[in-house]
């Protein structure tokens, strides 16, 4: 008897410590996240599990501001696209090459998509308070557009005329950089976010909130469970500006010179890569359902419509994965 | 006979079972607060409490004020506005961000939000 109550104490002792040790133990494989700017859009990339977790979220981020400053970027006059731009040629490495003749390659998918909106962009002054310009104005800039060559020979790219602007498609292919960055690491479970694109990668159930088109930042109609794929959306209420009750949004509809006028507000695409997620989420955005849905089935995409009297239309795949969370909006299956 | 227990181990006992569940709490609240991290470039410039009277910072053109244990972006030198749109935050995990002046503000603690991303 007398033994036990000396132990007794040991016992409280050795729980206490057996707990703090466990703790830490479990604090060195801990959940990591970044976040910061790039491509003039948030990043937020967080690692699961990982016992250097702060070392590869820096990494992956570190993969995304160089495709952004080596290439993509319009702010930094020394990327590629800068160049192309700015002297109508540049000399350009197997990566940028390949990637634009896989962008060259989805643009020719969709009649109202273009990596060249840059002009119209610029004669509308989306970024810049918005401006309505004139027919002629509008009209001289289809021509230009009409007019625009880009050409690949070997690792030369060259434009004739016109402006190059990946940034429908370039999202994606950061939230594809990092993740294949932390796969080339070995991790597992990984979530990289990129403006509205994310990457999620590993068998771990993710839940991706979908945007709230009227409703603020931080708001979500619907929840999306996920595992291993690229999510990406495009909406008209980020960038937009209006005049007289109409809504001008980013997204510009090539045939027309003219940002896309529709009753749909936002397309959500799931892919299995984020380049064509991106690029599909825009191009839905701008053909509108029909066309949008038979494009998205020659990749295997998965699509949320919303329309702005918040009806929402969604491919069957995600009939299971989605939750609605604010009963407003009326889904049905397409 | 001795008592299987006598006042002293159990004394010891709660004093030791104490101080580990004490210690427990510690470590999770230091995790939860009321105070809002501003970021520029993904480093941290500042800690704001959202508690006390009403007040207004400038982080790298973006105009923050505090305001009722909540925090809002009042106003901002960049072309979008998003920030200035995306309203009033206080839960822990929530955030606004104003990506031309790339500042980040959230609200410390761990997010209780049951979202792993948002898209949009």
């Amino acid at each position: 008897m007398k033994k036990v109550t000396k132990s007794l104490p040991f016992l409280a002792v050795f729980l206490v410590v057996f707990i703090f040790i466990f703790s830490l133990i479990n604090d060195t494989k801990n959940d990591a996240s970044l976040t910061n700017f790039a491509m003039g859009s948030p990043v937020t990339i967080k690692v699961y599990g990982e016992k250097n977790g702060d070392e590869l979220c820096k990494g992956a981020f570190e993969r995304i501001s160089f495709i952004d400053k080596s290439y993509l970027s319009h702010d930094i006059s020394t990327s590629a696209v800068s160049t192309l731009n700015k002297d109508g040629t540049v000399t350009a490495d197997k990566w940028f090459c390949d990637y634009l003749n896989e962008c060259v390659g989805l643009a020719e998918k969709s009649d109202c998509f273009t990596l060249f909106c840059g002009e119209m962009k610029s004669l509308w002054k989306i970024e810049d308070g918005g401006y309505i310009p004139t027919d002629d104005e509008i009209a001289q800039t289809l021509e230009n557009h009409e007019n625009t060559a880009l050409k690949i020979d070997g690792n030369t790219i060259s434009i004739n005329n016109g402006i190059l602007d990946l940034g429908a498609l370039g999202k994606g292919t950061a939230c594809d950089e990092a993740i294949e960055y932390l796969k080339e690491q070995n991790v597992q479970n990984a979530l990289v976010t990129v403006g509205g694109s994310v990457g999620a990668m590993g068998n771990e159930n993710y839940k991706i909130g979908i945007r709230n088109p009227f409703g603020g930042q931080n708001d979500y109609f619907a929840v999306l469970n996920v595992t291993d794929c690229f999510i990406s959306t495009s909406g008209d209420y980020e960038k937009y500006f209006e005049k007289n009750g109409v809504r001008y949004s980013h997204i510009f509809d090539a045939r027309t010179g003219t940002p896309v006028q529709s009753d749909i507000t936002s397309v959500t695409v799931v892919a299995d890569n984020g380049t064509l997620s991106d690029f599909l989420s825009t191009a839905i955005f701008c053909e509108g359902v029909e066309k949008g849905i038979s494009l998205a089935e020659e990749y295997n995409a998965e699509v949320i419509i919303v329309k702005k009297d918040k009806s929402v239309l969604i491919t069957d795949g995600l009939e299971e994965k989605l939750t609605i969370q604010d009963n407003s909006f009326v889904v049905s299956v397409i | 006979m001795k008592k299987l227990i006598t006042k002293k181990d159990f004394i010891l006992l709660v004093v030791v079972l104490g101080i580990g569940v004490a210690g427990f709490f510690m470590m999770n609240s230091a995790k939860t607060g009321t105070t809002a991290i501003v970021k520029i470039d993904g480093e941290t410039v500042a800690e704001l409490s959202l508690r006390g009277e009403y007040y207004e910072m400038n982080f790298n053109g973006v105009t923050v004020s505090c305001e009722n244990g909540e925090i809002f972006v009042e106003d901002s030198d960049c072309a979008d506005k998003v920030c200035v749109r995306s309203g009033k935050i206080s839960k822990a995990g929530e955030g606004i961000i104003c990506a031309p002046n790339r500042v980040a503000i959230e609200i410390s603690g761990k997010s209780k939000s049951p979202l792993d991303a948002l898209t949009g």
